[in-house]
């Protein structure tokens, strides 16, 4: 079986920041860093993996904050609600920017109510296909598709 | 971070944010075109 990288999949982080906040000491307490995804996901990882030098660079403990859901609009849903003082970060995956096209009730806009602070790395994705399909490239899978009715059920990891 | 497959990846958050602009109105182009759906 062939394994195809599409390096589509860029992780991202957002946070919330206020300019008025920033006159102010900060943070003034601990920070909340919200994991749209489950706990051990990559995204969480990469939360983890900052968490303890944000901390020390902060002087602030970082609480990591795990709220997965809906593709990950649920702990979106609850960032963007947050006061926006710099005290509620997120630690984001590229589904954030598949979200607005494919959920059609958002209550939030994925753009312009986050304050991105910085990408911190990109992974790639695999595509796979179940061996006995005898299938070894996107073209043959695409190939095998259009040859039957109905819609393809496609997992597509953290989105 | 490589051992676990990841790219380490740093911007600023003007850069940042020109790129989530970006993959917002990439990644909605690849849905409509794609027809896929939430399930």
């Amino acid at each position: 079986m062939k394994l195809a990288p599409l390096n589509i999949a860029a992780t991202v982080a957002c946070g919330i920041f206020a300019t008025q906040a920033l006159a102010q000491k900060y943070p003034s307490r601990p920070v909340r860093m919200v994991v749209p995804w489950s706990a051990g996901s990559q995204t969480d990882w990469l939360g983890r993996l900052v968490q303890p030098k944000l901390a020390d660079s902060l002087g602030q403990p970082i609480i990591i904050d795990n709220r997965p859901g809906a593709g990950s609009t649920v702990g979106a849903t609850m960032v963007a609600a947050a006061t926006p003082d710099g005290h509620t970060l997120m630690m984001q995956a590229a589904a954030h920017a598949v979200s607005p096209a494919l959920y059609t009730k958002l209550p939030y806009d994925a753009v312009n109510d986050f304050g991105c602070i910085s990408r911190v790395g990109s992974v790639p994705n695999v595509l796979v296909v179940a061996p006995s399909l005898g299938l070894t490239s996107i073209k043959e899978l695409i190939a095998h598709g259009g040859t039957r009715r109905g819609a393809a059920l496609v997992d597509a990891g953290e989105v | 971070m490589a051992e676990q497959g990841v790219v380490p990846r740093s911007s600023t958050p003007v850069k940042f944010d020109k790129f989530l602009r970006e993959e917002v109105e990439r990644f909605g182009k690849i849905v409509k075109v794609s027809d896929a759906k939430a399930n």
